[in-house]
């Protein structure tokens, strides 16, 4: 198992990076982490002619506050996200999503837009953007573009991005309401998720839901978000009833598929649970705030 | 010293990184080997283009089946080995000759200056395949009309055969309670973390050939390997290294691409080297057998079992690779486990398939038939309402009883197993567990508590392969080993087989035989069959080093003490009866009086041989060829002592199942394991932890799967799934010590004891789900999602 | 193929080697540097038996191109050891029998080593979650788990001492 011949560029500007993806178009390919790429390219599954490392551009390892959301350099490492102060008090769910991503060796070296670029429908981090809200920025060499995050994930690892682009960033929403959960059920720790949901909800003073995101992964081609589920929520109050209905509510919107780990059916099942069990839990933290 | 906990010699060049694995053997201008594999289950050559792969710089040479064939012998069997020809499939060679019957299987080698550019030249090679129907069912496979592997074996069935041993009609007809179920243990593979390697040198200027590999047992299959290469047995030479990287049998079998590789080096006239990869070593080295039984238990209503009737269906893959199809008849050991019942009927099927040939993996051939009996004992049990330990209890061998021949000849020879029983619950808290399961089961919680017991046989005696063919009379379990002591009163130790730890237990032996300090003896690492002595069944499998080799440490040990006594008697011109080996000395018995220590004797030994008694050989050297004294031919009616030792196991568990998810949680795992003396402990523990953890992992997650056209659809490491350390509970193990009154020091064999924790966890996953439903699980391996299915069945009613 | 020429420093040593872009570090390491002590248990990034540190963190050199140490600090199983004295990490996995065959052990001890700096007296699940990354199939695990708390404690107090 060793890797087919290709050409190495390891620019240390963005300007050559861009001009190589111009010059190569689709026979390149971008290497960050590389801990979802390289194991492709051992295997032969992936070929590039071009590998174009961008572990050696300058300044694009941080995470910031930028006014209202969270800007992330692509190149910042899975274990920074987890250890991010910023991230702890502004958007919680992404450092607490990070401990479940692989294991501590891919922590040390995948990085964020890695992940995001490679659109697993099981990533937490995808996840997360996409049920928090948020954007990606990309450059290619005539200029750049900020695309938001409903419509970069296309399919499995498919995204918006053309051989052309890099992601430089991803900008994400502060959790601004109290409440969030996150849980994924994978068939060992760290694997990618059978299914998994996460779940940010604001409450009026009197206890009632106002807004309401509830995403899923691992059970569609991309991530998703349970709209109709949503909109249920919003303006009642989390009793038991409404948890249950929420969850058969999100279980119908959801899409799994089959493969050796999980039938659809099963994954549908633990999603409905996941659902419940998140709510649950983002209502307990939301009155235990309170008190 | 025997007994002792000590810290493992071996361990200092492993924790520094200078280990030595196959990977790491370089041979000065040795090539790199890489194999072209069908993504086809089952297909006909049509055509197969090599000349590519040539036209890549740095590519030597390519091979494929044909120029095999022209060449060499196929593969050997047991069969062939009796003078016979094979029931079918005499045409199988390390590459695929006009057909290929699994996915995985090579059909070309190149060789090349390195494995990056071999496979480059690989992937230049163009076959064209027409592909045949496919079978991966055994069940299908023994149908009429199913499509053939072999056309001209005119069957899928690569053996069978019927076995009787009491009055099983008889036992039935009297039973009050007859249970029956179907019964699948599934295909799984302890995948060792070192894949195959293999390294070939041939010397053409005395058509010999050196051999290096991970092999388990090297000594067994040199001859089959100089029969496929047509090179005398004596010019072959196979060499272990220091280190191998987990075996678990996988390494034992006839090793097709040993004989490939050195085929590749005669023809290249360089050495070289191959490393199977871990892709290559999920679809096609070997797995672990797949079974299907039919069982049916008679049982009195007290509980008392009578009787069991069994057919089992043996899912071979497409290849019968020695020493398969032994797997199919390994329930000889304990036909019928640990309990008193003498009546037992088996009728076996050895079934070829489109999948991955199968071999020896921990637990070979017992594990599933452990997980036959005790599933059953469970379903007399649920039947009878009776509690399943107290049927255990019941039924088994009583201490007094040994040592105990079991109804198919196999000679029990200790055990206590109430007292393993009671030890394990007390250990796991077995009442406390029954009270908060209670109290869980008012919160709508479910608490599982599980309980088996089992042998774990060590040694095989050849004499099963009676079992297959009468005519194959063997009855070897035999292990050789020799000490030399050198002039300056060190001993070096060489023994015929070599696994982990063998370095500090075989030296542990040595210093107790010679009352000398351990760090004076010195194992020499790995095996080299030029240098090391081998007997008739050398090798590590079926846990026999322990039994084996302190047998044959022992008795050459006793020829030496006994030798330096003459010398001593001889030059004190006194009586040998009147002195003793004691303290690395000859001494005067009690101690007080003359003694010569043992470096004197083997200077005196090896210098001057004038002053040697008559008929006393010079030099301080013995070989000593160990056979289990109790290890018989197997007689007209198949009985035989088919093992030498016969440890037992007790494995209990309390687990917790999450009813919305099916997930469960082991909350406590208790060992308790009576093999005998422990030569050492710390060793013997991790042997029990590595044992439950490989079972574990196939009860929870591991499975090889195919689907219907035979593509393997798990066959990386992203999707086959390893326990990892977040999936094993911490395990407690306790001993008893039931010493062998047959072997050296009262060892038994140990470390495959652990076949029936599939069984244990559907135990324990039945009583959980108890409350709801009484369930009945027939599988071996327990996904949440089954569990799931379950409780969604309960709660439909 | 694009060639390239690295510097590169393993366990204290400066090593300047030309090599093909596609060769991994872990080839690399055991081949052009003979260092052989890391192991390919998989080389698709899921076993952990590759592990080394790369500029001071725990990664797996079978994902890592050789090019890519360009100017890196590396360490291997090989440089645990100083003078013949063995790292109380190996003292530990050796007293409590934390490794049968010894293949995964070397990935094991650098990810152990690196986890033991960012989570220094960690709790058993800890360890287990911080070595989930590195399979071994001899020893279920028990005595590695062990083996590495108590090394944590030595190394805790030879810091306080
Ligand atoms: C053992 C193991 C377990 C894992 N478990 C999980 C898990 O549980 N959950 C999870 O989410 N992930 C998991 N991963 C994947 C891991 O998180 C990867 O790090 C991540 O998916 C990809 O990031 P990377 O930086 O490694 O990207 P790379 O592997 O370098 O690249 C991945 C893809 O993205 C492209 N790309 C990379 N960066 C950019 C960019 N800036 N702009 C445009 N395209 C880009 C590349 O060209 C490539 O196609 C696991 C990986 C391993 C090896
Ligand atoms: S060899 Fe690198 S992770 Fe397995
Ligand atoms: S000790 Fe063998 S794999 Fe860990």
């Amino acid at each position: 198992m060793k890797p087919a011949p290709f050409d190495y560029y390891a620019p240390s500007t963005l300007e050559e990076v861009l001009a190589l993806l111009g010059q190569h178009g689709d026979e390149a390919k971008l290497l960050a982490g590389g801990q979802s790429l390289m194991p492709l390219i051992n295997m032969r599954l992936a070929r590039p002619a071009v590998l174009v490392d961008i572990n050696r551009l300058p300044g694009l390892d941080y995470i910031r506050e930028d006014d209202g959301m969270i800007a992330i350099g692509a190149l910042t490492r899975h274990a920074s996200v987890a250890s991010s102060n910023v991230l702890k008090k502004s958007c919680p769910m992404l450092p607490h999503a990070a401990q479940f991503v692989g294991d501590l060796q891919v922590r040390n070296r995948g990085t964020f837009g890695g992940s995001i670029a490679h659109a697993d429908p099981a990533s937490e981090f995808c996840a997360v953007v996409y049920t928090l809200g948020g954007e990606i920025v990309a450059r290619h060499a005539g200029g750049s573009r900020v695309i938001p995050v409903e419509e970069f994930f296309e399919a499995p690892l498919t995204t918006a991005l053309t051989p052309r682009e890099i992601a430089t960033e991803v900008r994400v929403a502060r959790i601004k309401g109290a409440a969030w959960s996150f849980r994924g059920i994978a068939p060992r720790f760290g694997d990618f998720v059978l299914a998994g949901v996460g779940i940010a909800l604001d409450f009026d003073g009197e206890g009632r839901c106002g807004a309401c995101r509830v995403g899923m992964f691992g059970v569609g081609p991309t991530p998703l978000r349970a709209y109709k589920a949503e909109q249920s929520c919003v303006g009642n109050r989390l009793d038991e009833k409404l948890i249950v209905e929420l969850a058969e509510l999100a279980a119908t919107e959801a899409d799994p598929s089959s493969d050796v780990h999980a039938s659809a059916g099963y994954r549908r099942e633990l999603l409905r649970w996941l659902v419940g069990w998140n709510l649950r839990n983002a209502s307990r933290k939301h009155q235990e705030e309170m008190k | 010293m025997i007994g002792e906990r000590i810290k493992r010699r071996e361990d200092p060049r492993l924790l520094t990184g200078k280990g030595q694995y196959m990977a790491d053997l370089v041979i000065h201008g040795m090539l790199h080997a890489a194999l072209l594999r069908s993504p086809h289950a089952h297909a006909r050559i049509k055509r197969i283009d090599p000349s590519g792969a040539l036209k890549v710089p740095g590519a030597v040479a390519v091979f494929t089946g044909a120029d095999l064939k022209q060449h060499l012998e196929p593969l050997a069997s047991w069969y062939n080995f009796a003078g016979k020809q094979a029931p079918t499939q005499p045409h199988d060679y390390p590459l695929a000759v006009s057909k290929v019957r699994y996915m995985g299987e090579p059909v070309a080698v190149v060789v090349a200056s390195d494995r990056y550019v071999a496979e480059d030249a690989m992937e230049q090679i163009e076959v064209e395949y027409e592909p045949l129907p496919v079978v991966v069912d055994a069940e299908e496979a023994m149908k009429e009309n199913a499509p053939l592997l072999f056309e001209e074996a005119g069957s899928n069935i690569y053996w069978q055969g019927s076995f009787q041993y009491g009055a099983v009609e008889q036992a039935f007809a009297e039973a009050d309670l007859v249970v029956k179920d179907k019964l699948y243990f599934h295909r799984f593979s302890s995948t060792p973390m070192e894949g195959y390697a293999i390294l070939a040198n041939y010397q053409s200027v005395d058509h010999s050939i050196t051999i290096w590999g991970n092999f388990q047992s090297p000594a067994i299959f040199r001859l089959r390997i100089a029969h496929s290469l047509g090179i005398p047995m004596n010019r072959v030479r196979l060499i272990t290294p220091p280190d191998i990287g987990g075996g678990f049998g996988l390494k034992m079998p006839l090793h097709p691409w040993a004989i490939l590789v050195a085929f590749v080096s005669m023809k290249v006239m360089r050495p070289v080297k191959w490393v199977e990869d871990r892709l290559e070593h999920q679809a096609a080295s070997h797995h672990g057998s797949e079974q299907t039984s039919y069982v049916e238990f008679a049982a009195k209503k007290d509980g008392t079992i009578l009787g069991l009737r069994a057919k089992i269906i043996h899912n071979a893959g497409a290849y019968v690779h020695m020493p398969e199809p032994l797997g199919m008849v390994e329930w000889s050991h304990i036909p019928q486990g640990c309990y008193r019942f003498r009546n037992v009927a088996m009728e076996c099927y050895s079934v070829l398939t489109n999948k991955c040939p199968v071999a020896p993996n921990r637990g070979y051939g017992r594990m599933q038939h452990q997980f036959l009996i005790e599933r059953m004992m469970d379903r007399v049990a649920q039947e009878l309402k009776m509690d399943p330990v107290d049927l255990r209890l019941k039924n088994f061998i009583r201490p007094e009883e040994f040592p105990y021949e079991s109804t198919n000849g196999a000679l029990y020879d200790s055990g206590q197993y109430a007292a393993c029983v009671h030890k394990a619950q007390e250990t796991l808290d077995w009442e406390r567990w029954k009270k908060e399961q209670a109290k869980a089961r008012e919160q709508g919680r479910y608490i599982g508590l599980g309980l088996v017991s089992i042998m774990d046989p060590g040694v095989t005696n050849m004499a099963m392969v009676g079992l297959f063919d009468k005519s194959l009379k063997m009855s070897t379990t035999g292990e050789a080993a020799s000490l030399t002591i050198d002039p300056s009163g060190t001993i070096t130790v060489l023994t015929g087989s070599w696994g982990q730890g063998h370095e500090t237990t075989c030296a542990q032996v040595v210093a107790y035989e010679f009352g000398i300090p351990f760090e004076d003896v010195y194992v020499v690492p790995g095996i080299d069959t030029a240098t090391h002595p081998v007997a008739g069944s050398s090798g590590t499998y079926a846990s026999r080093f322990a039994a084996m080799a302190s047998g044959a440490l022992q008795g050459a040990a006793a020829e030496l003490k006994e030798k330096m006594i003459r010398i001593a008697a001889h030059l004190w011109r006194t009586d040998a009866e009147k002195l003793e080996f004691s303290e690395g000395k000859v001494r005067e018995k009690g101690g007080a009086g003359k003694f010569m220590p043992l470096a004197q004797l083997a200077a005196l030994a090896t210098y001057s041989p004038a002053k040697l008694p008559p008929g006393v050989k010079p030099g301080m050297e013995s070989t000593f060829i160990y056979n289990y004294p109790k290890a018989n031919e197997m007689d007209d009616s198949g009985r035989a002592n088919f093992a030498a030792t016969y440890a037992n196991v007790v494995h209990a568990v309390a687990l917790e199942v999450n009813p919305h998810t099916g997930q469960y949680e082991i909350l406590k795992y208790v060992v308790v394991h009576d093999a005998g003396t422990l030569i050492n402990p710390l060793i013997a523990d991790g042997q029990v932890h590595g044992a439950v953890a490989h079972s574990l992992g196939a009860a929870m997650l591991e499975e090889f799967i195919y689907n219907d056209e035979g593509q393997l659809l798990n066959g990386s490491w992203v999707d086959y799934l390893c326990p990892k350390a977040t999936d094993i509970p911490d395990i407690e193990v306790e001993h008893i010590v039931t010493p062998s009154p047959f072997t050296a020091y009262g060892v038994k064999g140990m470390g495959e004891g652990s076949g029936p924790v599939p069984a244990l966890l559907a135990q324990a996953l039945e009583d959980a789900l108890s409350p709801l439903k009484q369930f009945r699980i027939t599988w071996s391996r327990h996904t949440p999602e089954k569990v799931l299915s379950m409780l969604r069945e309960a709660r439909a009613g | 193929m694009t060639r390239h020429i690295i510097t590169v420093t393993v366990n204290g040593t400066l090593y300047t080697r030309e090599m093909d872009a596609r060769k991994l570090l872990s080839d690399f390491i055991r081949e052009d540097l003979g260092l052989t002590g890391t192991h390919l248990g998989c080389e698709h990034g899921q076993c952990g038996t590759c592990t080394i540190l790369f500029n001071g963190v725990s990664m797996k050199s079978c994902l890592l191109l050789a090019t890519q140490a360009d100017g890196a600090k590396i360490m291997t199983v090989e440089g645990l050891a100083k003078d013949g004295v063995l790292h109380p990490l190996q003292e530990s996995f050796w007293e409590h029998h934390g490794l049968q065959c010894g293949f995964c052990t070397p990935g094991m001890l650098m990810n152990a080593l690196y986890f033991l700096t960012v989570n220094p007296r960690p709790t058993d699940l800890e360890i287990r979650r911080g070595i989930a990354g590195n399979l071994c199939r001899c020893t279920g695990y028990v005595n590695i788990v062990k083996a590495i708390k108590a090394a944590a404690e030595k190394m805790a107090q030879n810091k306080g001492a």
